[in-house]
């Protein structure tokens, strides 16, 4: 089948490509690399009150929090103060989370070395209660970055490597040929579907691998499912980046896209919290893939959801695909009509 | 002889910009037929209105009776257009198996045809070599054995031995004409004379305007020097 053989020749050219190569593959471990020691930093250990902790917490927060002696009336004072980042306080079955709630930074501190010890100590028989003084009780500030960036990792490679060889067909006038054989439009969308759509596979493969199991990243859902979702994600980069080379007159111009396409993405993917936005604003956020792509690998990560809770947002980024294979296929009638 | 390409008083606009002017002509089957013209003459405009990878603004184009493009009538077209387009990253036989595959080409069949082309165009040392090691006139040469690899009736080469040298020159004309012999129609565009006056007929354009149309014999003899880049100097031609 034609599909396949354009498939294959992709697949052929890619591998003889080294450099194309790192980039796919090792660009985003290197990156996902530096951003983790990045964000690591943040989590400096946060100091820390007990208040009729067991041992077994105790003992193990010391690996995650500096621990101090605090009489249980002064630990709101002295969290106003700031002189301790947060407490913990053990009442009926509950763990009580306190904290002064306004910096971001302290509270995620709080919260990290609080989550990491749990995840040492199961089964854990107490329930989270978050106290902070200040502000909601909402602890995704931080853990939740983790999931975007692997979600944007597999979104920008993609997207660009398909943008620049698809434009590069053009330029060096090998679609022209294509286009003189009896090969249909769509065959040619769905090769390149196809020869790409291995090596996203594989980079969602190194990514979610690389992430959870090598930089330890905070993951409580199933490792497959994260895959799942990237390869969805990687999807719709792919078929975008098609369709917008089709704008592009050279590599070059390719690249120019990755400021207007890719960084009002990572506004809104929920790096930066949305949620005192005005409904409007918000809009602009909901006609873009990575943000469905970020809800659904938090919601799998983070809250430890499976595929069919998250079934509107796969279908959505699928839905994104769809459209732009389709757009594709018609805008390729513009070098040929039939 | 029966009419392979029919262009019946076609136009061609970019914009506003007219870049084939009211042409009409036909090509007859097994003729080798030379387009001449100058640089932005539009040639290139009108061999791929013929290839289907253009759409003409007024008037029409028939292959082999069908309005292109077609899928049945692609299948009997070699195309080769000025730049290689080729996949530099892939060996030579990559590159024909590809667009081997993409006529249906399988097996045996495609590797012995491969072979064959291959010979002809004098690079099957070459074959399992990356095509960015090779010099220009070779990736020319891969670019006209992708060309006829499917066996087409009818081949449409757009400046086809630019920058190849006069050796290789005459052997792929011996395969031009060989081709001729067994039927195959071939619509070349150059601007080197000495090409044009192997073509059997030519169609002289001037600014997207058909000027002459004749055999190269009766055009050669209506110049004063016998030379045919005459025409492009005389104001007017009887048609």
């Amino acid at each position: 089948m034609k599909v396949f053989a354009i498939a294959k020749r992709i697949i052929k050219q890619f591998l003889k490509d080294k450099r194309s190569l790192a980039m796919i593959f090792v660009a985003p471990i290197v990156l996902l690399f530096l951003f983790s020691f990045i964000l690591k930093q943040d989590d400096s250990k946060p100091t820390m009150a007990l208040v009729n902790a067991p041992q077994i917490f105790e003992n193990e927060l010391k690996n995650f929090a500096n621990i101090v002696d605090v009489d249980e009336s002064k630990i709101k004072d002295q969290l106003k103060d700031k002189e301790i980042d947060g407490a913990v306080v053990f009442k009926n079955e509950k763990i009580i989370v306190q904290f002064e709630g306004t910096d971001n930074a302290r509270t995620s501190a709080v919260i990290t070395s609080i989550q990491d010890t749990i995840k040492e100590i199961t089964p854990s028989q107490f329930e989270l209660v978050m106290d902070p003084i200040y502000g909601s009780d909402e602890m995704e500030t931080f853990d939740s970055i983790g999931p975007i960036f692997i979600g944007f990792f597999s979104f920008l490679f993609v997207f660009i490597l398909a943008g620049i060889s698809f434009v590069r067909e053009r330029l060096t006038t090998t679609l022209e040929r294509l286009l003189v054989t009896p090969v249909k439009r769509w065959e040619i969308v769905f090769g390149y579907i196809i020869g790409f759509g291995f090596f996203a596979l594989i980079q969602s493969l190194i990514i979610t691998i690389f992430s959870i199991n090598v930089l330890d990243m905070y993951n409580v859902g199933d490792a497959w499912e994260v895959c799942v979702v990237n390869i969805l994600l990687s999807l719709t980069a792919l078929t975008l980046g098609m369709l917008l080379s089709a704008y592009a007159n050279n590599e070059f111009q390719v690249v120019q896209f990755i400021p207007v396409i890719v960084v009002p993405q990572i506004l809104f993917s929920g790096i930066f919290s949305t949620a005192f936005l005005p409904d409007w604003f918000k809009v602009f956020g909901s006609i873009l893939p990575l943000t469905y792509g970020a809800e659904a690998l938090r919601a799998i990560m983070i809250k430890g959801q499976s595929l069919t809770d998250i079934g509107l947002q796969l279908a959505i980024l699928l839905g994104f695909s769809i459209c732009f294979i389709v757009i594709n296929i018609f805008a390729l009638k513009k070098q040929r009509s039939i | 002889m029966s009419e392979v390409v029919r262009i019946h008083k076609v136009d061609r606009l970019y914009g506003k910009k007219s870049v084939i002017k009211n042409i009409s002509m036909n090509i007859g089957e097994g003729e080798i037929f030379g387009i001449l013209g100058p640089s932005g003459s539009g040639k290139t405009t009108l061999i791929k209105l013929i290839a289907g990878i253009d759409k003409c603004s007024k008037g029409e184009v028939l292959v082999y009776g069908k309005e292109m493009p077609d899928f049945t009538v692609l299948t009997k077209i070699g195309y080769m257009g000025q730049s290689d387009a080729l996949y530099a990253d892939l060996t030579g036989y990559d590159n024909l198996s590809f667009f081997g595959s993409l006529y249906n080409l399988k097996g045996k069949e495609l590797k012995s045809r491969i072979q064959e082309v291959a010979e002809i165009v004098g690079l099957v040392e070459a074959l399992n070599k990356q095509v960015h090691h090779y010099s220009g006139g070779m990736k020319k040469r891969l670019s006209l054995a992708i060309s006829i690899l499917h066996r087409p009736t009818l081949l449409i080469l757009d400046e086809p031995t630019v920058g190849i040298d006069p050796v290789l020159r005459k052997q792929i004309w011996k395969q031009f004409t060989d081709m001729k012999e067994q039927g195959t129609t071939i619509i070349i565009t150059t601007h080197i004379m000495e090409e044009a006056e192997k073509c059997e007929r030519i169609g002289l354009i001037r600014e997207g305007e058909l000027i002459a149309l004749d055999t190269t014999e009766r055009l050669i003899s209506q110049t004063e020097t016998g030379k045919i880049e005459d025409l492009y100097f005389k104001n007017e031609v009887s048609l």
